[in-house]
């Protein structure tokens, strides 16, 4: 869950929400030709990753996932003259992708989902949306160990190499099966929201007024 | 299919961000209209299983492209709208999309809008909408329902794709690139994803079907329709036909972007035919040597070509949805003869 919890920052999760979205704008409206301004914004991104204190094995992983889908994007426009012309817009397709990528992956990194979801609040985001944000939030990693357990079980239990039927067969029955657990999984999450009486708000423990110095405590240690 | 930043200028996101506002807007207040108590832990949770299900690769087979290995997954759209209906659905694959651009940088923070709209909005409403009357069309329920999920999955991905293009089209120089061949080169990639998609969907529900039929019970629907349900097959089968034999031969016979550069660059030599199938270069060989030359013998092959392909997809789902309808009697009869068992 490291990768998931955000160095800890003492501005306003506005201000770097804003930071960021500032940074993409940029990217985005400067026009193509303007190399050195891009330039500018990727040495200001990878500071702000230096402060965030962000581990180069995060960025590669990545970076590693996110580029070579870039590229093939960058590189349909291209193709798509027979390579007589579009190379400039591809190389700013790019270069907007990647600072773009860099500006989104520093948000994860230093606004906490908590402090996603007071933003949200204070947009006023329909509290429905932020119950349903916060419901999934929550359960996705519970599934997401569900899904790990019932792969592994799957495979001590199946014979590999497979043919391609069979493994599609077995893809769909296992999604199937969690699809039945998750939402059977649903009706009892329901029971127990009621049981301890929800209203349909979704409150952090820095909502709550006496546990707050202990909770700041706690994070300070 | 997640639009990263840089892809779409962002007058375009903006306008996209502003549809996929008011369409979200809009699912929100159906859904308080219509809540049911459990309606939010059901979409939450379904948000979830589609993140996880989304981590489940399935090897696509398209070696024969010159890739290696590719990997597709479930996209989900259709099937939160089959499970919750339009407007949780929506509100699901929107939570969805957002969890992806907001926690894992999947998608960009700009491009979020035309992601929502794309996969959220379209996946969702379009899809429910094209499952609706596919459902009502067929008698049998459980038919209906794989069917429908089946065919509303292959259709949404396909809007999907033109859509995005439609975006690409408002935010590049028409100079610098040419959208009708990005167009086609989508369009054509996007079917075969789509196919995945179907089968994964049309899977899941049919699963969901045989375990739990009482996940997927909704109201029957009021309409009836005026025909008989094989009137309606065949008057689909007839149009699908007569699209293929008539419209088929009139096929740009421009080479496929691919093919092009191939040409240009002088690999197309290399390119090897494989084993020749039937259809091979979607043409039925003549009887007679001398009419392969001829071109209104060419216009027949493809026509010919066409309506044989469309008539094996039609047997091939027809056949499919049998056999789901076959299992589930065979599961009824088996429940029922417990229950009598344990009765006696």
């Amino acid at each position: 869950m490291n990768e998931f919890s955000p160095s800890r920052s003492n501005s306003s999760p506005i201000w770097r929400v804003g930071f960021c979205l500032m940074i993409i704008v940029a990217g985005l409206t400067v026009p193509i030709g303007y190399w050195p301004f891009h330039g500018m914004l990727l040495a200001i991104l990878w500071a702000a990753h230096a402060f965030a204190e962000t581990p180069l094995s995060y960025l590669g992983r990545r970076l590693a996932v996110f580029l070579p889908f870039l590229g093939l994007l960058a590189i349909s426009l291209p193709f798509s003259q027979g390579f007589r012309s579009g190379g400039e817009l591809a190389a700013a397709i790019a270069f907007r992708g990647l600072i773009s990528f860099l500006a989104a992956l520093w948000l994860t990194r230093v606004v906490s989902f908590d402090e996603l979801i007071q933003t949200f609040r204070q947009f006023h985001v329909p509290e429905l949306l932020l119950s349903v944000l916060v419901l999934s939030y929550r359960y996705l990693f519970v599934l997401w160990e569900e899904l790990e357990r019932m792969q592994t079980a799957r495979a001590a239990r199946t014979v590999n190499p497979r043919p391609l039927f069979a493994r599609w067969r077995l893809s769909v029955q296992l999604i199937g099966m969690l699809l039945v657990r998750a939402l059977t999984r649903a009706e009892r999450v329901h029971d127990s929201m009621c049981a301890r009486g929800w209203d349909g708000r979704h409150r952090t423990l820095n909502d709550i007024g006496p546990n707050k110095s202990f909770h700041n405590a706690r994070a300070d240690r | 299919m997640h639009i990263p930043d840089g892809f779409l200028a962002p007058e375009v996101c903006a306008a996209a961000g502003a549809a996929s506002i008011a369409a979200v807007g809009w699912s929100v207040i159906r859904l308080r209209d219509q809540i049911a108590e459990r309606t939010v832990a059901l979409t939450g949770m379904t948000a979830a299983f589609i993140f996880a299900g989304q981590m489940v690769n399935f090897r696509v087979p398209i070696a024969f492209l010159g890739v290696p290995a590719v990997s597709g997954h479930l996209m989900g759209g259709v099937l939160a709208a089959v499970l919750l209906g339009p407007w949780a659905g929506c509100i699901a694959v929107t939570i969805v999309v957002a969890m992806q651009a907001l926690l894992f940088s999947d998608g960009g923070l700009l491009a979020m809008g035309a992601n929502v709209l794309n996969m959220a909005v379209i996946g969702t409403w379009g899809g429910y909408g094209v499952y609706t009357i596919v459902r009502r069309l067929i008698r049998d329920r459980a038919v209906g329902t794989v069917v429908g999920a089946v065919v509303a999955s292959w259709l949404t991905v396909m809007a999907a794709a033109m859509l995005f293009c439609l975006e690409l089209g408002f935010s590049v120089d028409r100079t610098e690139f040419d959208l009708g061949r990005v167009f086609s080169m989508m369009v054509s990639v996007h079917s075969l994803i789509g196919i995945g998609e179907a089968l994964i969907t049309g899977g899941i529900v049919s699963f969901a079907l045989t375990q739990r039929p009482d996940l997927l019970e909704r109201d029957e629907p009021t309409f009836r329709p005026h025909s008989s349900f094989t009137q309606i097959v065949m008057a689909g089968l007839v149009v699908a036909m007569t699209v293929a034999a008539f419209l088929a031969p009139f096929a740009s016979s421009a080479p496929d972007g691919l093919e092009a550069v191939a040409e240009s660059r002088g690999f197309i030599d290399q390119a090897d035919d494989g084993p020749g199938f039937v259809l091979s270069d979607y043409a039925i060989p003549s009887p007679f040597a001398g009419w392969n030359r001829s071109p209104w013998w060419q216009r027949v092959s493809v026509s010919l070509a066409g309506m044989l392909g469309t008539l094996t997809v039609a047997v091939a789902a027809f056949l499919f949805a049998r056999s789901i309808r076959s299992r589930m009697q065979l599961e009824a009869e088996s429940v029922g003869s417990q229950s009598e068992s344990r009765s006696a």
